[in-house]
């Protein structure tokens, strides 16, 4: 299956906000822990040093909230302005607010009813987005708010009266959980982005997803994943150009996602794209699932990075298994 | 009475080699050169009898006759003299015709091994034949792997300037022709292209880097291959391998020193058509591929190869540095795109050379590998890693 959007030049992303907890650890404190599956030397040749992780303090409802007031300010909109927010996360733990005790009170009804604690509406209420409606996307793994943008984009299209959406991409991993997956060192972190008509800030270009219900039992097919990762990224890509009538040339700049650094040469030379065209930040901090490409985003936009016209490529896996690709122009 | 002494009978084309053997050289009789291992050399001087009589069309008198015409001979061409200690003068007086096919094709085993096997088995074999008072003929078996990475059409004629190899297996085997070439023995080498296997059954008695590739492929195990698009992959059956060999061994043929390739030449697929046949062949046979759920592997140069085997390394993932393995056994002869002349072969042949179906071929051999799980299964052959 596959879903696609076309151009339209009126869309853009608006605001962009990548929001990393300040706790850092190293290789050898994650080691200590038992939070990796390989050895420190290893993940350090595949290119990774640390992690950002969560604590009391900067937990998930930090990480949310920082990332929705940052890209609301981003795109300098007040609360009111929002028409929709979309929570994203991959993760199942994160659609659920943290906090909650099952046994609470005499209520028999309360743990049922505790799965229905909601983090896209208590997030609507924590920013005050009165006039928004809330929804979530979830099941997209890392390619989670490459979904949300996707809805986003697709009911700016069809709802004349929304203008601007908020997706907030948010992931935790659960405490003492492995730091470690697929060779992958990950990270705690969030983000946010406000997609908006009539804007030329990141103008969307076209956004392609190829999903393939076969990879969707992911500790069974991890090797049949791993294998297909780069040929299906490659068709993702290529199709992506395609629709919106690009070459490989006519990308300017690739903001990867976190996974392994090593890969993206790879990569990059089988979609026939320049591999000096990888954009290169100055912070590593692993994989975040959903966050990756929209931190270096901001980071690129803050640092002044990129120019007005290029063309910006964002790629991404999720389990489940998605490949996705979004072409912007900055 | 013609007596030709065979090495290599147990290996990929050995079964074919010698039904050609004895379809072509009808009065001779075949010394088969065997191995001393605990399985009794009876026991499988039996087993190859009955597979050569099925390969040859053999029944009846003809069958009969091939009991006497097939001898065990216990020896070892790691060993001087092939180690023949019973026998040894009655065949140094009778054998008129060398066919040393025996060789290490591993294209991942180690340097010291392929060096043992193919440089000083060579040596010892012909060393042997040097001994042999009536010997007309010394058919090497080698292999279309020793152009190394030349590119464009590689000649039938020795490659007396080495050549840059991609792995032991090209280099000692072209180090074998070398010494072929340099021993004065009435010399016909044969280098074979890559055998597929049977075109008639599609039977593999030997599994190699293709047939491993195919494995991990179907499974959808391999990202990529390195090679270019345009590259030619030279498949070959078994039965056009011994059919071959087998007329080069014939009387008739008596030039003192000759080279011909058992090749698809001009006719060979190329990797991108290769990928696309085996993409339907996989899409016919298992639901994931039909569904277009896998994708299949990217044609993708050296470096990139190499910067994706340094992930797979440095990972540590054992399965996958199996796949790559397989993969580097095969591949890497495809960044170097050449064509092989066969005109000599031709005449050998009395003609043009068969070129069979390669698809056909592919669909009947991958049939047998999915049949036997790869060499796993009774009925199949042993797995070779």
């Amino acid at each position: 299956m596959s879903a696609s959007a076309y151009p339209c030049n009126s869309i853009g992303l608006r605001g962009v906000a990548g929001v990393l907890p300040p706790r850092r650890l190293s290789l050898g404190e994650l080691f200590a822990r038992g939070w990796l599956l390989s050895e420190p030397q290893r993940l350090a040749e595949l290119g990774f040093s640390h992690v950002h992780v969560a604590d009391e303090t900067h937990d998930l409802r930090w990480l949310a909230r920082e990332a929705g007031h940052r890209a609301m300010a981003d795109a300098a909109l007040a609360p009111a302005e929002i028409d929709l927010l979309i929570w994203a996360s991959a993760l199942d733990s994160d659609h659920r607010m943290p906090g909650a005790t099952d046994d609470e009170g005499a209520d028999p009804q309360h743990p049922l009813l505790s799965a229905f604690r909601y983090p896209s509406g208590w997030l609507q209420d924590e920013l005050q987005l009165d006039r928004a409606r809330a929804v979530a996307v979830a099941q997209q793994g890392c390619a989670s708010l490459f979904a949300a943008l996707c809805i986003a984009h697709s009911t700016l299209l069809a709802e004349s009266d929304i203008r601007h959406v908020l997706c907030v991409g948010v992931d935790v991993l659960p405490p003492e959980s492995p730091r470690e997956v697929l060779y992958n060192l990950i990270s705690d972190a969030a983000c946010g982005v406000v997609v908006s008509r009539d804007c030329d800030r990141d103008r969307w270009l076209g956004y392609h997803q190829l999903s393939k219900g076969y990879y969707w039992d992911t500790p069974h097919k991890q090797k049949e994943i791993l294998a297909a990762y780069f040929p299906t990224a490659r068709v993702a890509i290529a199709e992506a150009l395609d629709r919106a009538r690009l070459r490989p040339t006519d990308v300017d700049v690739v903001l990867p996602s976190g996974v392994q650094p090593a890969s993206w040469p790879i990569l990059l030379d089988l979609a026939g794209i320049p591999e000096d065209r990888l954009y290169r930040s100055s912070a590593t901090f692993g994989h975040s699932i959903v966050a990756d490409n929209f931190i270096l985003l901001d980071d690129a936009r803050r640092r002044g990075q990129l120019a007005v016209g290029q063309r910006l490529l964002l790629f991404t896996y999720g389990f489940g298994s998605s490949w996705c690709c979004l072409l912007l122009e900055h | 009475m013609e007596t030709v002494f065979v090495t290599g009978a147990s290996g990929a084309i050995g079964p074919q080699l010698l039904a050609a053997l004895a379809r072509e050289l009808p009065t001779a009789r075949f010394a088969v050169l065997l191995r001393p291992e605990a399985t009794s050399t009876e026991s499988r001087i039996f087993g190859l009898r009955k597979r050569v009589n099925k390969l040859a069309g053999f029944e009846g008198a003809a069958a009969c006759d091939l009991h006497e015409r097939l001898m065990p001979v216990t020896g070892d061409v790691l060993q001087p003299d092939c180690d023949i200690l019973k026998q040894r003068g009655r065949l140094v007086a009778a054998t008129t015709c060398i066919v040393h096919a025996a060789a290490d094709t591993r294209f991942r085993a180690g340097e010291a091994e392929q060096h043992a096997t193919n440089v000083e088995g060579t040596r010892n074999v012909l060393a042997w034949g040097r001994s042999c008072e009536r010997l007309r003929r010394f058919v090497l078996v080698s292999t279309t792997c020793v152009a190394g990475t030349r590119t464009g059409t590689i000649a039938e004629e020795p490659i007396t300037e080495r050549p840059a190899f991609v792995n032991h297996y090209e280099r000692t085997k072209w180090e074998a022709e070398q010494l072929g070439v340099k021993s004065g023995l009435p010399l016909t080498i044969v280098r074979l292209a890559t055998c597929a296997g049977s075109q008639n059954s599609g039977v593999v008695e030997r599994l190699g880097g293709l047939h491993w590739s195919m494995q991990w492929m179907i499974r959808g195990l391999v990202p990529m291959v390195p090679g270019r698009p345009e590259c030619p992959v030279d498949l070959i059956s078994t039965e056009l391998a011994g059919g071959l060999i087998a007329r080069a061994a014939a009387p008739q043929n008596q030039r003192p020193l000759e080279v011909c390739h058992a090749s698809t030449g001009t006719a060979a697929p190329t990797l991108a058509e290769l990928l696309a046949t085996l993409r339907q062949l996989f899409s016919s046979r298992d639901d994931a591929w039909r569904r277009g759920q896998i994708a299949a592997p990217s044609i993708v140069s050296a470096q990139t190869f190499a910067a994706f085997r340094r992930t797979v390394e440095t990972s540590g993932d054992l399965l996958f540095r199996s796949v790559i393995s397989s993969v580097d056994a095969f591949l890497p002869a495809l960044l170097y795109p050449k064509i092989f002349a066969t005109s000599t072969a031709e005449q050998i042949w009395g003609g043009p050379l068969p070129r069979p179906d390669w698809r056909g071929l592919l669909d009947k051999v991958l049939n047998y590998c999915l049949a036997t799980n790869w060499g796993r299964t009774k009925g199949g052959v042993p797995l070779h890693a």
